[in-house]
C-alpha cells in the first residue's frame, strides 16, 4: 500500500472509531438517564470550531500548524462526523421551531455544498487535466480578447480580399456576441453544449455560398471559434471550482451564528425553567 | 515624492576592506599570481582592482577551519603564508557547523502585521548602509572569528591529510563546478589566505590563459582523486589499488560548460532534434572500454529506437554507466556491447575507469554483493529483475524532463493537473512568505499530467550565479539554496538572462509610499532580481507546497530518483 493510500486508510479508520466512540457514549449516556443531548451538541459545536478553524489555518500559511494537506483530510473527516452527530443530536428527526428548522437548512446547505465541492475538486480537474493545456483563470480575459482581433482581422480580410460581405455579416450575426467576453457554458460541464452544435450547423450551412478563398477564412475562423468554446469550458470549469465556496463559506457564517443563537437560547431556558 | 539613490554598481561595495595598494603588490609578487601577465587585463577592470575588489586577505590561526566539506562556496584560496591541511570524512562533531536560523513563532505573527499592499518595498536607506554584510556563500568571518578544529594533532594523525603550503590553490573544485565543498580545509600554522570569490575568479580565468590552464589541471587531478575516493563502488578498495585505478582513470568533460547561453535561443524543430546535438559519450553496441562516473552534470541514457532515440534515465552526480556489460563479462567470459547510449545534457564531467581495472580490483570485493548470474541474465533480457515494477515517468515525459533540462532541479515545482485546483493558496501563501510578493507564477510547461512551474528549481548546476558580477546570488551556506542578497544585487538582469528557465524576475522596487526607487542621475526606476528561495528563513518551508490542501504541488529533487518516481506514478 502506497503512502498516500495509507494515509486516506487510516483517515478511514479514525472516523468509523471516533463515530463509533460519540455514538457509545451518547447510548451510554441516555441508558444512565442523562440528556444526552447536551453530549452531542456540545461535541458538534467543538467539530464545527475545528471545521471553521482550516480556513483560518488556510490564511496563516507561515506558521507552524501543520500543512494544509493534513487539515483539509482532518475537514473531510471532521465534516463527516459533523453529520453523523448532527443526525444523533436531532435523534434523526426534522427539527421544530424556526430557530432549530433555520439551524438545521444551513447545517444541511453547509454540508451538501461541502460533499459536492469535494467531489468537483477531484472531477473537474481531472477533466481539465486531459485536455491538454489549462488556462489560467485570471488570463482568460486577455486570451478572449486576443482571440476575438484574431477573428476580427480575418473578418476584416475576408471583407478586402473578396469584396464579399458575407462572412461579416455570418460574424456579427453569429459570432460577435459569443466572442465578446467569456461565456460560461453550464451544460458543457457534463454533456455537450447545444449551442456549440448550433453554432457548428450555422458554420456548415453558410459553407455552401462561399468560394474557395472565403472557405479558407472560415476554416480559419472556425478554429478560433472552436479555440474559444475550449476557453469558455475551462473558464466555467474554473468559475465551479471557485464559485461553490461562495455558497459553502456564507452559509457557514451563517451557521455558526445560528448555533450560537441556538446555545444561548437553551442555557436561558434552562437558567429561567 | 521618489526616492532617488545612485544606481547601484559593481564594485560599489568590495568584498573585503583590507585590500591596500600594498597588500595588493604583495600577493601579485607571490606565486602563482607573479605568473598572470597584467597586460592582458582591460583599463577598465585591472588585475589590480580585481584583486582589490574580489579578493581579501584572510588571516587564520592554526585549527581555524577555512573550508568545511559540505558546505557550499564558491571562492577559490591561494595559500600567501603558513600551512593548510584538506582533510576528508571529517566527524561533523568536529566541524562546528551553525545551525539553520529559522524564524520564530514571534518573528512569523510579527511578518503577518509587517506585509505591505504595495509590492515590492524595499527601505533605499538599507542601499546606503556601509555596514551591510557581503555574502560570500560560505559561513562569514570578516569579524575575524572561525570554526575551529579543536584536536589538530588528533585530526593530522587519525585522517589522511594532504598540505597545500605557500604558493598553492585551494577550493578550485567547487567554485568552478558549483558544487558543495568536496573538503574540509583546516590551518596547520598561522597562515594567510588570500580568498578569491568566483566573480574574481572569472574575470582573471577569462584575461589569462596560462591561469585559466593551471586552475583546470589542478581540478582535473583533484577532482578526479576526490571522486574516486568519495564514490561507493570504490569503497572496498586499498589505498594502492585506488592510486592504480587513479593513474589509469582518464578524466574527460563533454559538452559546453556554457549550455545554457544557447538553451533558451532553441526553438521547438531544434529541441525535438536536442539528442542530435548531444555529445555522445558511450555509444550503444559498441565495446564497453570502460567504467563511466558521472562526476558534475548530467548524462542521458538512450536506446536506438527506429529512426531516433528513446530515452530511458537520467544520470546525475555519481551515478555509472556500463557496470552491467563488464559485469556480464567478468561473470561469463563473453564480451556484451553498451547496451544503451550516454550523452551529455550540457556539460558533463566524466571518469572512464577502464573495465580491466574494474574486473581486477573492483569486482573480486563485491562478489557477495553482486547478482546471481541467472538474475542478472533475466535484468539483462527483460530489462529489470521480477521484484523492481517499472514506476515513474513514461518515456515521453522522460524525453521532456532530459529535454528541457529540469532535471537540474533540486527542488523543482511540480504541479500535479489532476489534482490542482487552481485555488491559488500556493501562490497566497508564497506571498504571504515574501512581504506580499509572490515569488512565483503559478503556470509551465507540461509534462504528462505535471506542470514544471515557473519557480526557482534550486539548480544543482545553479548556472545564473556564473555571471553575477556582486555575488549578490549565492549558495545559502545554511541549506544550499540558490538565494539573492538584496542589498548586494544592482540590477544587471546577468542571472534573469543566464536563468534557462526564466525563473527570475527583475522588479522595480519601491518605497513604503509606494514611489519608485530611482536612479539618481538617469531618474529611472531601480531594478532588483527576484526569485524563489524556498522560504529557508521561515518557520516552516515551502510555505507553497505546505498550502497545498489537494497535495497536489511539491518541491522534487529530479537528482533522487526514487522522489520523482514516487510523485509521477502517484
Amino acid at each position: 500500500m502506497n503512502t498516500p493510500s495509507l494515509r486516506n486508510f487510516l483517515y478511514c479508520v479514525a472516523f468509523f472509531f471516533v463515530a463509533f466512540a460519540v455514538g457509545l457514549a451518547d447510548l451510554l449516556l441516555d441508558l444512565a438517564f442523562f440528556d444526552s443531548s447536551y453530549f452531542s451538541g456540545w461535541a458538534l459545536t467543538s467539530l464545527i470550531g475545528l471545521l471553521a478553524l482550516f480556513n483560518i489555518r488556510k490564511r496563516l500559511p507561515f506558521l507552524p500548524l501543520g500543512d494544509a494537506r493534513t487539515w483539509y483530510l482532518i475537514h473531510i473527516v471532521a465534516g463527516l462526523l459533523a453529520v453523523f452527530v448532527f443526525l444523533m443530536h436531532t435523534n434523526w428527526t426534522t427539527p421544530k421551531g424556526l430557530t432549530e428548522r433555520l439551524l438545521a437548512l444551513f447545517f444541511c446547505l453547509v454540508a451538501l455544498s461541502g460533499l459536492l465541492g469535494t467531489w468537483l475538486q477531484k472531477y473537474l480537474p481531472l477533466q481539465l487535466s486531459r485536455r491538454g493545456e489549462v488556462v489560467i483563470f485570471e488570463r482568460v480575459p486577455r486570451l478572449v480578447r486576443k482571440l476575438r482581433e484574431n477573428i476580427e482581422d480575418e473578418v476584416q480580410n475576408s471583407l478586402e480580399t473578396t469584396g464579399s460581405s458575407t462572412i461579416v455579416d455570418f460574424y456579427q450575426a453569429n459570432l460577435l456576441r459569443f466572442v465578446s467576453r467569456p461565456y460560461p457554458s453550464w451544460e458543457r460541464l457534463f454533456s455537450t453544449s447545444k449551442r456549440n452544435h448550433r453554432r457548428r450547423a450555422n458554420f456548415e450551412n453558410l459553407d455552401r455560398y462561399l468560394n474557395e478563398q472565403e472557405r479558407e477564412i472560415m476554416h480559419r475562423i472556425a478554429e478560433l471559434v472552436s479555440a474559444k468554446e475550449e476557453i469558455d469550458y475551462q473558464y466555467t470549469c474554473h468559475l465551479v471550482l471557485k464559485g461553490w465556496l461562495f455558497i459553502h463559506i456564507p452559509t457557514t457564517a451563517a451557521l455558526i451564528v445560528f448555533a450560537f443563537v441556538h446555545i444561548a437560547v437553551v442555557h436561558a431556558y434552562i437558567a429561567f425553567s | 515624492m521618489p526616492v532617488a539613490i545612485q544606481r547601484p554598481k559593481r564594485w560599489d561595495r568590495p568584498f573585503g576592506t583590507d585590500m591596500t595598494d600594498y597588500i595588493i603588490q604583495r600577493v601579485l609578487d607571490l606565486a602563482p599570481l607573479n605568473q598572470i601577465n597584467p597586460e592582458n587585463f582591460p583599463r577598465s577592470a585591472t588585475l589590480a582592482d580585481i584583486l582589490k575588489n574580489d579578493a581579501r586577505l584572510r588571516k587564520y590561526s592554526r585549527g581555524d577551519l577555512i573550508t568545511r566539506q559540505g558546505d557550499y562556496g564558491s571562492s577559490l584560496y591561494v595559500v600567501i603564508s603558513g600551512e593548510v591541511a584538506v582533510a576528508q570524512g571529517l566527524p561533523e562533531t568536529q566541524l562546528g557547523r551553525a545551525h539553520y536560523k529559522r524564524k520564530r513563532v514571534l518573528d512569523v505573527l510579527r511578518q503577518i502585521f509587517r506585509n505591505k499592499n504595495i509590492p515590492e518595498v524595499r527601505d533605499p536607506e538599507r542601499y546606503d548602509s556601509e555596514t551591510f554584510k557581503i555574502s560570500t556563500g560560505e559561513y562569514d568571518s570578516t569579524d575575524g572569528s572561525h570554526a575551529r578544529l579543536e584536536n589538530v594533532s588528533g585530526v593530522l594523525k587519525d585522517f589522511e591529510t594532504f598540505p597545500i603550503r605557500a604558493g598553492e590553490l585551494v577550493g578550485e573544485i567547487a567554485a568552478l563546478s558549483r558544487t558543495p565543498r568536496t573538503a574540509t580545509v583546516f590551518a596547520v600554522e598561522e597562515s594567510e589566505l588570500l580568498e578569491i570569490r568566483w566573480q574574481g575568479l572569472r574575470d582573471i580565468r577569462k584575461r589569462d590563459v596560462g591561469f585559466r590552464e593551471h586552475i583546470d589541471t589542478l581540478y582535473r587531478e583533484r577532482s578526479l582523486a576526490t571522486h574516486l575516493a568519495e564514490s561507493p563502488i570504490f569503497r572496498h578498495l586499498s589505498k594502492d589499488s585506488l592510486e592504480e585505478i587513479a593513474r589509469e582513470t582518464v578524466f574527460e568533460t563533454h559538452g559546453d560548460f556554457d549550455w545554457f547561453s544557447t538553451y533558451n535561443i532553441k526553438n521547438d524543430a531544434e529541441r525535438n532534434n536536442v539528442l542530435g546535438s548531444e555529445p555522445i559519450i558511450a555509444h550503444e553496441g559498441h565495446y564497453a572500454e570502460g567504467l563511466i562516473l558521472i562526476r558534475a552534470g548530467f548524462g542521458r541514457v538512450s536506446r536506438k529506437a527506429n529512426h531516433g532515440h528513446e530515452t530511458l534515465d537520467y544520470l546525475a552526480r555519481g551515478a555509472t554507466f556500463g557496470f552491467d556489460e563488464i559485469l556480464h563479462h567478468w561473470k561469463t567470459g563473453e564480451s556484451l556491447a553498451l547496451q544503451t547510449s550516454l550523452s551529455a545534457v550540457g556539460y558533463v564531467d566524466v571518469l572512464r575507469v577502464p573495465s580491466r581495472q574494474i574486473e581486477e580490483l573492483v569486482l573480486p570485493c563485491f562478489e557477495d554483493e553482486l547478482p546471481l548470474k541467472e538474475e542478472y541474465d533475466e535484468k539483462r533480457h527483460t530489462g529489470h529483475t521480477k521484484s523492481e515494477h517499472v514506476k515513474g515517468p513514461d518515456t515521453g515525459s522522460l524525453e521532456q524532463l532530459v529535454e528541457g533540462r529540469y532535471i537540474n532541479g533540486a527542488a523543482t515545482m511540480l504541479i500535479n493537473t489532476e489534482r490542482c485546483v487552481g485555488c491559488d493558496d500556493c501562490v497566497r501563501a508564497c506571498s504571504a512568505a515574501h512581504d506580499g510578493n509572490p515569488r512565483f507564477i503559478r503556470h509551465g510547461r507540461r509534462v504528462g499530467a505535471q506542470m514544471v512551474v515557473n519557480a526557482c528549481m534550486h539548480c544543482m548546476d545553479p548556472v545564473c550565479m556564473i555571471g553575477c558580477p556582486t555575488g549578490a546570488i549565492h549558495r545559502n551556506p545554511a541549506g544550499g539554496q540558490v538565494v539573492i542578497n538584496d542589498d548586494t544585487c544592482i540590477g544587471c538582469q546577468t542571472c534573469a538572462n543566464s536563468c534557462p528557465y526564466e525563473n527570475i524576475r527583475m522588479v522595480e522596487v519601491r518605497d513604503s509610499s509606494g514611489a519608485f526607487i530611482l536612479d539618481a542621475s538617469t531618474r529611472q526606476p531601480i531594478v532588483k532580481a527576484t526569485k524563489c528561495d524556498l522560504c529557508w528563513d521561515q518557520a516552516v518551508s515551502p510555505a507553497c507546497e505546505r498550502a497545498c490542501p489537494h497535495d497536489a504541488l511539491k518541491r522534487v529533487n529530479m537528482g533522487d530518483t526514487e522522489q520523482v518516481e514516487e510523485w509521477f506514478s502517484r
